[in-house]
């Protein structure tokens, strides 16, 4: 129970921060951009058509490949510091 | 709860992959815009190079504006000017009754280089507004055209049969971007020349 409600003001606060912080700002004209993919091919050109097609699919795709990425950046740097003999598992203090 | 998370997360990964019926997109410069049909026309880029565009692509092609206003971004401006070639003291105009260029030979009266868009000669700073280009003056039998791409500020004569075409003729019409998925029917569109995503 407690947990849902705080997923529930999470959700609040997501909503509604930005909504003040744009009142505060004054506000603008909404921004609608079309990206170029007239040169694109491969992952680009999926990745730029998904930005036209689909804004919310867009941003739900960002959203789980930023922490995904971060995981794997962490794990590369764990193998590059064991493989060059940092131990950041265990700690042993040198001087007593 | 930890699987239900994963499984969902794998669920949206996977319909993102799946989505592969994209459209595709359009770019040119306005000769032709009607607000009340929802149309508009534009000469098509053909070298799609985003920083050297190419605007000689024929026949003119014509969309509508997407449905949705929240798909469409500021409303393009119409103009005839696809060159303008001071080397040469030439102009590329696109002819709506012909539908294809005519390149149109003038004498320079003046010419100003390096103008940016915060000139005094072209930008009104007590007003805060940019002066309305081009300008025409039927007596003397003048234009006066801003190009900002190319930071110049040029006044001309052209021959006597073309002072009685609409000013637009001299200006350049905004450069658009669509994306589609049906020939002629715009899903979104951007306006490229009146959009600055670097301002608040």
């Amino acid at each position: 129970m407690k947990r849902i409600k705080l997923a529930l003001f999470s959700l609040l606060l997501a909503l509604t921060v930005p909504g003040f912080a744009l009142a505060a700002g004054g506000g603008g004209a909404p921004i609608v951009l079309v990206a170029d993919t007239r040169k694109l091919d491969g992952i680009m050109a999926w990745w730029a058509n998904l930005y036209n097609e689909s804004h919310l699919y867009f941003t739900i795709l960002t959203v789980v490949l930023i922490p995904t990425i971060g995981v794997c950046f962490g794990i590369i740097a764990d193998i590059i510091m064991h493989w060059i003999g940092l131990d950041l598992k265990s700690r042993d203090l040198a001087e007593h | 709860m930890k699987r239900i998370s994963i499984l969902l997360a794998a669920l949206a990964l996977a319909s993102l992959v799946g989505c592969s019926d994209f459209g595709k997109v359009d770019q040119g410069r306005v000769v032709a815009y009607d607000k009340d049909a929802g149309k508009v026309t534009f000469i098509r880029d053909k070298k799609a190079e985003p920083l050297n565009p190419d605007y000689s692509g024929l026949p003119a092609v014509t969309y509508t504006i997407p449905t949705n206003p929240e798909e469409m971004g500021p409303a393009p401006k119409a103009g005839l000017r696809m060159k303008l070639d001071t080397q040469k003291s030439q102009i590329v105009i696109y002819d709506p009754k012909e539908q294809n260029f005519k390149t149109i030979g003038f004498k320079i009266h003046d010419m100003q280089e390096n103008v940016e868009r915060d000139h005094p000669l072209v930008f009104d700073k007590a007003t805060g507004k940019a002066k309305v280009f081009p300008m025409v003056d039927k007596t003397k039998k003048t234009v006066t055209v801003y190009s900002a791409r190319q930071k110049m500020l040029v006044t001309f004569s052209v021959p006597d049969e073309y002072m009685t075409w609409p000013d637009s003729t001299w200006d350049a019409g905004d450069e658009v971007r669509v994306y589609y998925k049906e020939d002629g029917k715009s899903l979104r569109f951007m306006n490229i020349s009146k959009t600055d995503i670097f301002k608040k």
